[in-house]
């Protein structure tokens, strides 16, 4: 479990660094010009249905079939990644805008890592917990737990979205809304 | 599309196009909070991570 959670941590902040090094790479009008028309689309998309853009991916069974390392590295590597696999929500889509706007390779891989750790660190504490306590009682609740979420995930995806646009606005120069 | 799909169709999206006003906040909360600032960013990225729990 730690060396999911280390993975997925790793996986998160190579992508998001990524991410970030490819907004430095474009001057700051350009960047927030991309970012905006980015938000736009995605705000759009969000609009029309709450199925978000993904991959419809599982773990493949195949994986399951490797020693118990291997496929802790690679599920870590999959889902720390994020959109290798189901993201669920739309609000994932604002990390990579948000990574992109920064330009920051550090702040990148440090959202990244965060992300990568959260995600799969809350999962791996859930299975040991049930584990330790013989009790799928956890699980369970956080089954139940997820109609909430989806009832959260959505406005708070509108709310980001608009701090990501705002963002954008700024890099291209205009701060209209201060 | 049924009837019924149909009415389901046009009751929801209007529903969601009235989500997307929540825009508004998030342009107004972005002169208060800076997203970019490592705290606020990785606050957010943990809400993202721990949100997605338990995804089929």
């Amino acid at each position: 479990m730690i060396v999911l959670t280390a993975t997925a941590a790793a996986a998160g902040a190579a992508v998001f660094a990524v991410i970030a090094a490819a907004g430095a790479a474009f001057p700051s009008v350009s960047r927030g010009l991309f970012a905006a028309a980015a938000s736009i689309a995605l705000i759009a998309a969000a609009a029309r249905g709450p199925r978000p853009w993904q991959r419809d991916a599982e773990t493949p069974t195949e994986w399951l079939e490797c020693e118990g390392l291997t496929v802790a590295v690679r599920n870590g590597l999959a889902l720390g990644a994020g959109f290798l696999t189901r993201v669920g929500f739309w609000i994932w889509w604002v990390l990579p805008v948000l990574a992109f706007e920064s330009g920051s390779v550090q702040a990148g891989a440090i959202v990244g890592a965060a992300y990568g750790a959260a995600r799969l660190g809350a999962s791996s504490f859930v299975a040991a917990r049930a584990e330790a306590t013989r009790s799928d009682r956890l699980p369970r609740k956080l089954l139940l737990w997820r109609p909430r979420a989806t009832a959260a995930a959505d406005p708070l995806f509108f709310i980001a979205s608009g701090v990501a646009l705002a963002l954008a606005a700024r890099l291209v120069g205009f701060d209209g809304w201060r | 599309m049924t009837l019924a799909g149909a009415a389901s169709t046009s009751l929801v999206r209007p529903r969601r196009w009235l989500l997307a006003a929540a825009v508004a906040p998030g342009l107004a909360l972005a002169s208060l909070v800076d997203l970019r600032a490592a705290p606020v960013a990785v606050t957010f990225a943990v809400v993202v991570g721990l949100l997605q729990q338990g995804l089929p």
